[in-house]
């Protein structure tokens, strides 16, 4: 179970980093003066605290019980 | 919609400091910031030195780092090309600090609450000034501005957010020109509309050639420099910077 939530909650933390830089905040691109939609970087800081909460929750949440 | 921009010429610029003085009496802001700084440069050799002043304002990109990075929305990028900040939204996070690759964010570590410009209190200002106090506040700097009618005009308002150049919104709002633009004595600095052909600002960059600063990063300043070049491994400062705490 705990690994399942960890891998689950690296793959979304990437997702919204990858989303949120290359086509939201695209910071080489001088079309948008601003984030195409409002937030946007706060979604990314999102992605990368989802990333290292990954490991927090790996370490508290409970193994599987070995019979 | 105009397209605001400056152009500095460095032929002309002396480096009297007058604009550095004038943002910081229109705009309030705290001690040792300086949201428009003139840099002094020195290159060559004894005896043949060349000595040179670069004032810097905030670049006001077309394509804002600071803006990009900003997590809560309150710096952004004005349909006329002035980069804002809203006070009353900025987190002080400092992202756009460091994001900014010209170093023209400052952080109120403090709440500034006195004449930082100029020590009322002291002998002889007091002699020229008979003991008057002028207010601290500009009360222009507390109106919102914008089409979106936010707060981004002036700055030591709060403690814990991030200051910066507004090429006087407030000012511009009004059809003047921002405070270091009006009080250069030797008209080094020029404001107007890009789109406006008859605009000095036009003019100027269509007579000399320009460049400006760290363009090669892509940011899309709208900070011109006529009447010289950019700093380079020849040029030093004759004196340590000062502008941060």
């Amino acid at each position: 179970m705990r690994t399942v939530l960890t891998i689950a909650m690296v793959l979304l933390g990437f997702f919204l980093q990858f989303i949120t830089y290359f086509f939201l905040t695209a910071p080489w691109d001088p079309v948008y003066s601003n984030p195409r939609i409002p937030f946007a970087p706060a979604l990314f800081i999102l992605g990368v605290m989802l990333v290292f909460l990954a490991a927090v929750v790996y370490e508290l949440l409970p193994d599987r019980q070995v019979q | 919609m105009a397209r605001y921009a400056m152009v500095i010429d460095l032929d002309r610029c002396t480096g009297c400091r007058a604009c550095m003085m004038a943002c910081k009496v229109e705009n309030n802001t705290p001690q040792a910031n300086f949201w428009m700084y003139v840099f002094r440069f020195e290159e060559g050799h004894y005896p043949n030195t060349h000595i040179w002043f670069m004032p810097r304002p905030c670049m006001h990109c077309d394509n804002p780092p600071c803006a990009k990075v900003c997590p809560v929305g309150a710096r952004y990028k004005r349909v006329d090309g002035l980069v804002a900040t809203d006070w009353d939204r900025c987190i002080g996070c400092r992202y756009c600090e460091v994001a900014c690759p010209y170093g023209v964010n400052y952080f109120n570590w403090k709440k500034p609450s006195k004449n930082y410009y100029l020590d009322w209190q002291a002998k002889d200002v007091q002699e020229v000034t008979g003991g008057a106090v002028p207010p601290y506040r500009n009360p222009d700097l507390d109106q919102p501005y914008g089409a979106e009618r936010r707060r981004t005009a002036g700055g030591g308002r709060l403690k814990g957010v991030i200051e910066k150049c507004t090429f006087c919104v407030h000012r511009v709002e009004r059809g003047q020109k921002p405070a270091c633009v009006q009080n250069c004595p030797l008209f080094a600095l020029h404001f107007g509309d890009l789109d406006d052909p008859n605009s000095t600002v036009s003019q100027l960059l269509r007579r000399k050639p320009s460049f400006r600063l760290l363009e090669e990063l892509g940011t899309e300043p709208r900070v011109y420099y006529v009447g010289g070049h950019p700093p380079s491994s020849e040029s030093h400062q004759i004196e340590e910077v000062r502008v941060r705490v």
